[in-house]
């Protein structure tokens, strides 16, 4: 079977997308793919390249699939449409939320993040990050087996950002409520995979309806901030409520809202997603589990070597609003970018044997996980923290970690389930079953 | 060492958020800590040219250039 011929956005690729994204990383690092005329950024140079370049490649089309043109009232002529894309921008999902923005508005919005989720300032309060890591765990380890995503990491993620952004435990069910059935995470909900049935993008309907999909918590945030300017506490949404733009001006309490509804929504999914990979590593590895048992200063390699090989983002689109030219290809204004960071960090010109899973992977800070450039995730200290702690305290509290081979199957042909989209690698559900310590 | 340390390489490490941009362009003269705080681990490692890049990549600026005293 010819590989290049694969459609990297058919559902059953999501099984093992790697098959496809470590050939192209491999062979053809920019490609343009004939099913819909997108190039995809594979390679890791070039990725760096396009990430650099944000005033070539724009990210208001991060989330809109692989035919964003068709999105604009008219297609915009001309080897420069950057004036176009930036006045209808309205046409674009999540066309409010930072992930889409560029330069100068993203460099204001970043601004009111500055400094306030950072390695230092968490561990500082690594107790909290412990003490609610423990207090998940004892809903499951008791039991003995567990569904990790929805009885451990679902839960555990949204306690810690809640707990961090100062959201009291009365406000958790209701605003996971509004959650379920918003799959917010950068509007996956209209992912690439989703556009290709077609229908959904036709309705007018559809274009309110969900195009902002973090809106329903910009209420409930905007009245929170505007509490924190007049009674400031400790937490991070007091940060964000008294920073100021670079030039001095104060947001909006919107304008912070939007923000904090992000580290609120978008971070959680993928973190949750980040935490199964690691653990199905953990329970199909026994030498792995071992070596993590007798040494816990790997762990927090172990966590970065599983976002190389497996992070939670396989990629997520650009467009080219400048003509440009990138790894020999001729790119014209107009044309989506799907940079693929899963591909990227299993680029073999910059990991030795990519494909392996090396806890002691020298280079293996160079992965591009949480994305480089202006864009990096701003979350990534958390996200690291809590898939640190969480391995630590499992490790701690266990003698051992096991798949449920009811559910998975025996060793050698187990059966997992992925999110159907080529946008995320994740694990639907992970069953495990603990040997819990004294 | 003092005739060329008048330019000194500074990490504000409440602002760091470890995103290893600056390791990335300069290589030689950023690392990491445990923590995946920036350091510096040579103040002249890279081309000046490097430097500045890895400076002004920095997502949360956390990097800058500031004078020294000579006396130091």
């Amino acid at each position: 079977m010819d590989i290049e011929s694969l459609d990297y956005t058919d559902p059953s690729l999501t099984s093992d997308p790697y098959r496809l994204l470590d050939y192209l990383a491999a062979h053809k690092p920019v490609y343009l793919e004939p099913h819909h005329g997108v190039v995809m950024v594979t390679g890791h140079e070039e990725a760096i390249a396009v990430l650099r370049a944000h005033d070539v490649f724009s990210s208001s089309t991060i989330v809109a699939g692989p035919d964003p043109m068709s999105l604009f009232p008219e297609r915009p002529e001309g080897d420069d449409i950057t004036e176009y894309v930036n006045s209808h921008r309205q046409y674009l999902p999540q066309n409010d939320q930072i992930v889409s923005s560029d330069p100068p508005g993203h460099t204001a919005q970043r601004a009111l993040l500055m400094g306030l989720i950072t390695p230092k300032r968490l561990k500082e309060n690594e107790e909290f990050i412990w003490r609610l890591t423990d207090r998940q765990l004892d809903e499951i380890l008791p039991r003995g087996t567990a569904e990790i995503m929805a009885d451990y990491a679902q839960p555990y993620t949204l306690l810690v950002i809640a707990d961090l952004l100062g959201v009291p435990e009365e406000d958790h069910a209701m605003l996971l409520g509004r959650r379920t059935g918003n799959r917010m995470m950068l509007g996956e909900r209209k992912s690439a995979d989703e556009a290709k049935g077609g229908s959904e993008r036709h309705g007018d309907g559809d274009r309110t309806a969900g195009h902002n999909t973090l809106e329903i918590f910009y209420d409930y945030f905007s009245a929170r901030v505007e509490e924190r300017r007049q009674q400031p506490r400790g937490d991070v949404l007091t940060g964000m409520a008294q920073a100021l733009f670079p030039d001095g001006t104060i947001p909006e309490p919107i304008e912070v809202a939007r923000i904090a509804s992000n580290l609120f929504a978008a971070g959680q999914e993928t973190t949750v997603r980040l935490i199964g990979t690691a653990l199905r590593r953990i329970g199909d590895e026994p030498e792995t589990q071992a070596q993590l048992r007798a040494n816990r200063d790997l762990v927090p390699r172990f966590i970065e070597e599983t976002l190389r090989t497996e992070g939670p983002i396989l990629g997520e689109y650009r467009l080219a609003v400048k003509t440009t030219e990138l790894g020999g290809v001729h790119i014209p204004a107009g044309t989506p970018i799907f940079l693929a960071n899963g591909a990227a960090n299993r680029d073999p010109r910059q990991f030795e044997c990519p494909a392996e899973f090396r806890v002691s992977r020298e280079n293996v800070r160079r992965h591009i996980a949480f994305g480089h450039g202006i864009h990096t995730c701003p979350g990534a200290p958390l996200a690291r923290s809590e898939a640190r702690i969480t391995v630590e305290r499992l490790l701690d509290r266990t003698t051992d970690i096991r798949i449920n081979e009811e559910v998975h199957g025996p060793a050698g042909s187990r059966r997992y389930d992925y999110m159907k989209t080529s946008m995320f690698r994740g694990l639907i559900s992970l069953h495990l079953d603990f040997t819990v310590g004294d | 060492m003092a005739a060329t340390a008048h330019r000194e390489i500074r990490v504000d490490r409440t602002l760091c958020m470890g995103s290893a941009q600056c390791s990335w362009y300069a290589p030689n003269t950023f690392d990491q800590d445990d923590e995946t705080i920036a350091i510096v681990i040579d103040q002249e490692g890279d081309p000046a040219e490097a430097i500045q890049t890895a400076i002004d990549s920095c997502p949360t600026r956390a990097l800058s250039i500031v004078a020294k005293d000579k006396e130091e």
